[in-house]
């Protein structure tokens, strides 16, 4: 509110003034107050129509922005759009707008025409204000992915390549390595296919799980891709603040194994070298301690402790998850619980599963789910307990070691027949 | 004419608070019209209308037309109808902002709305007779959109806020289609100015929900545009004092509607004899800004308006700034 009310000052004193109107605007809009926001948008756009277009173009754009968060409103959104091309028809961001208007309602030849357009005016400097443009590659993502629509399948394989090579936000990179795939494109280093996670929902799945650990009736729904987060629990019985060691963070939430834990009390440590990952956990787990590090190279005697009830190890490729499984001093740290991601079904060596196995039973601990996968032909990770710590009981009810492929599903369900 | 009364206000002492509902309760919309009323425990109670549309208003050289020119309603484009709520609300004595909020329940005497215009419009806030009440004007219970104020009681505590008593008022001689902004007279129960110029005072019988003129006036006044109603009447001084509105609509030069409101200070003495009326004046410059609220606190004026539909302000105005203002010989 503060800065709200500075900007009302300021505007009181000059109300002629574009730009503090705009960054009135601005302010309202920081607070949800769209149609506020809009009005004094809307003045700044037409304060500066002739003295600075891009910034008018700008401010139209915001006034598209608030009617697109409010909802409901198409066509209304539509018009702002056209408005900020017919005014300035040689920025790209309209284009991009109108060309994700368009995919939205799968009309993929106008949504391709505009992708094409805005990639005619892209490398311009950056607008004044947030209009919800990630970058121009975003416009080429919208070529690559409407091409593929309208029968221009070589063009969109040859986009999609193009893209992989291209820095994008995260959850985009993870689109464009899944079409790569999808299409039989090799890229160098080869890509690992990523799985939607399997997801739990109290609703859908609470009744089957194998065994229904303590807080189990508490859990909505997880995170993991493929179980982790509940097969953490179910190894310490719904265990609560523990300590966790994380290792390939990945997303904060989105396939996450540790943000269920969190929920349950754990702390821990994570490590990613993505810096666009580190900057989604700084944003949405603020309180997590997340180190941006190669963890190849990290000396986790640092941390000072000597029990963590668990370790995830996935870092792609499988060479590297080994090389970090190598790092780790077991002679100094032992782990209840232990993930270790060898993507067997993508490692063309095929060697690290066994190399990963042979570390862990000389370290003592006993692999209790093998060969688990997302699917029924991705056999990715190995799951491991210690025995000073996870009850014969326990052991004896989820061991299951000597299946291929281990369907994540099957393995932490049992559904009636 | 003063284009700008809150900058006159601001740097004279007084301030200005945003009035904010959040908008994930509003999904953003508009707020505005905003009445003030100081209870008899001394709290700022404020009501604050929420529309369910972003009003889209092109101003200066009108560059920048939408669908439906320089003024547009932008309200959801599965639901055209024009939706009010209302949130009573306990304002900071202090800053004026926001302390707390509640909408009016209003369920106990809504039926299926039979016309365009939902809810009750441009609420005035005051008490009458020890009885909390919320007064404006409702359009949606006949089919041809027939506008009538309506005086509702509310009971407002920290866990309800209901509408208790709804009593629509005819007019007091003949049909008309819309009867709005009637100004309640705060130090005279159940008494209204249906017009400030030529000047008419109707008594309201709620038991039979009738009305009927119980003063006139005419001041000869000469002047451009009808004085409307906007604030309460409140005591001030010796007489009474209220904020007035007119309206000037117009085409501009692409022959689409747009508008341009100003507001006036009114101030009578007992006998409703006009001793001033101001010249027209501006909150913050915008050409849609409408009036709703004026109480007296300590040595100040608690004035509270919408600016273009979209957002919602309390200014305290030091009453020694009324001498500052031009008047109207």
């Amino acid at each position: 509110m503060g800065r709200l009310k500075k900007y009302l000052h300021d505007y009181i004193q000059n109300p002629l003034d574009p730009y503090i109107n705009a960054s009135l605007g601005e302010e309202y809009e920081n607070i949800g107050q769209g149609a506020a926001a809009l009005s004094y948008f809307l003045r700044a756009a037409e304060l500066t129509y002739e003295s600075d277009p891009e910034f008018a173009y700008c401010c139209i754009l915001k006034t598209w922005l608030q009617l697109h968060r409010t909802g409901r409103r198409p066509n209304y959104e539509n018009e702002q759009l056209q408005t900020a091309i017919s005014f300035l028809p040689t920025r790209p961001e309209a284009y991009l707008h109108l060309s994700l208007q368009h995919s939205a309602k799968e009309e993929w030849k106008p949504s391709y025409m505009y992708a094409c357009l805005g990639l005619e005016y892209i490398n311009k400097n950056p607008l004044p204000y947030n209009v919800e443009y990630p970058g121009d590659y975003m416009l080429l993502f919208q070529k690559a992915y409407t091409s593929w629509y309208i029968g221009q399948r070589e063009e969109s394989k040859k986009l999609w390549t193009e893209l992989y090579y291209i820095d994008t936000l995260p959850h985009h990179k993870d689109i464009i390595k899944s079409n790569l795939i999808n299409f039989g494109i090799e890229i160098n280093p080869t890509p690992t296919a990523w799985h939607e996670p399997l997801t739990y929902t109290f609703e859908d799945d609470h009744q089957f799980l194998k065994h229904k650990f303590t807080g189990a009736s508490l859990i909505d729904k997880n995170y993991s891709q493929c179980y982790q987060d509940l097969f953490v629990l179910t190894a310490l019985e719904g265990k609560r603040n523990g300590i966790y060691l994380e290792v390939g963070a990945g997303q904060p939430f989105y396939g996450n194994n540790t943000a269920l834990l969190k929920e349950f009390g754990w702390q821990g440590i994570s490590f990613d070298v993505d810096e666009s990952l580190i900057q989604m956990w700084r944003e949405q787990r603020p309180d997590d301690f997340i180190i941006n590090q190669d963890a190849t190279r990290f000396d986790f005697t640092l941390s000072g402790v000597d029990h963590i009830d668990y370790l995830q190890l996935d870092i792609d490729p499988p060479a590297n998850t080994f090389k970090v499984l190598e790092n780790i001093p077991f002679d100094k740290i032992s782990f209840s619980v232990i993930t270790y991601e060898h993507d067997y079904y993508v490692d063309d060596t095929k060697s690290y599963r066994d190399k990963s196995r042979k570390i862990l039973e000389e370290n003592g601990y006993i692999l209790i789910a093998g060969n688990i996968s997302p699917d029924l032909n991705s056999p990715y990770e190995d799951w491991w307990v210690n025995p000073k710590y996870i009850s014969e009981a326990t052991i004896n009810k989820m061991k299951n070691i000597n299946q291929e492929v281990l369907f994540a599903k099957d393995y932490m369900f049992k559904y009636l027949s | 004419m003063v284009d700008n009364l809150a900058k006159i206000v601001l740097n004279n002492g007084g301030k200005i608070a945003p009035l904010i509902i959040p908008g994930n309760l509003t999904d953003g919309t508009g707020l505005c019209n905003v009445s003030v009323f100081i209870d008899t425990n001394g709290e700022i109670l404020a009501n604050i209308r929420h529309v369910h549309y972003s009003l889209y208003h092109s101003e200066f050289n009108q560059k920048f037309y939408c669908k439906w020119g320089c003024l547009a309603y932008l309200n959801p484009e599965d639901d055209i109808s024009l939706k009010t709520g209302n949130y009573l609300c306990k304002l900071n004595p202090k800053t004026l902002e926001v302390d707390s909020y509640q909408k009016i329940d209003t369920s106990n005497h809504d039926i299926p709305p039979v016309w365009d215009f939902h809810g009750l419009e441009d609420v005035r806030v005051f008490r009458w007779d020890d009885i909390f009440y919320v007064c404006g004007v409702r359009r949606d219970v006949k089919p041809d959109g027939e506008g009538r104020m309506e005086l509702c009681e509310v009971n407002w505590n920290k866990d309800n806020c209901v509408e208790v008593t709804r009593d629509r008022i005819e007019p007091p001689s003949g049909h008309t289609y819309l009867e709005k902004n009637w100004m309640p007279v705060l130090d005279m129960p159940y008494h209204f100015v249906r017009w400030a110029d030529p000047l008419e005072v109707v008594k309201v019988d709620p038991k039979t929900k009738s009305s009927e003129i119980v003063i006139s006036k005419d001041y000869n006044l000469s002047l451009p545009l009808g004085l409307r109603g906007s604030s309460q009447v409140i005591p001030f001084s010796k007489g009474r004092i209220c904020i007035t509105h007119e309206c000037n609509f117009f085409h501009h030069p692409g022959h689409h509607k747009d508008a341009q409101y100003y507001h006036r200070f009114m101030i009578w003495d007992e006998d409703w004899n006009l001793l001033r009326l101001s010249k027209p004046f501006k909150f913050m410059a915008a050409q849609i800004e409408f009036n709703t609220g004026l109480a007296i606190k300590d040595n100040n004026f608690i004035i509270t308006f919408g600016y273009q539909d979209n957002a919602a302000y309390a200014l305290e105005m030091p009453i020694n700034l009324l001498d500052s203002l031009e008047w109207e010989d």
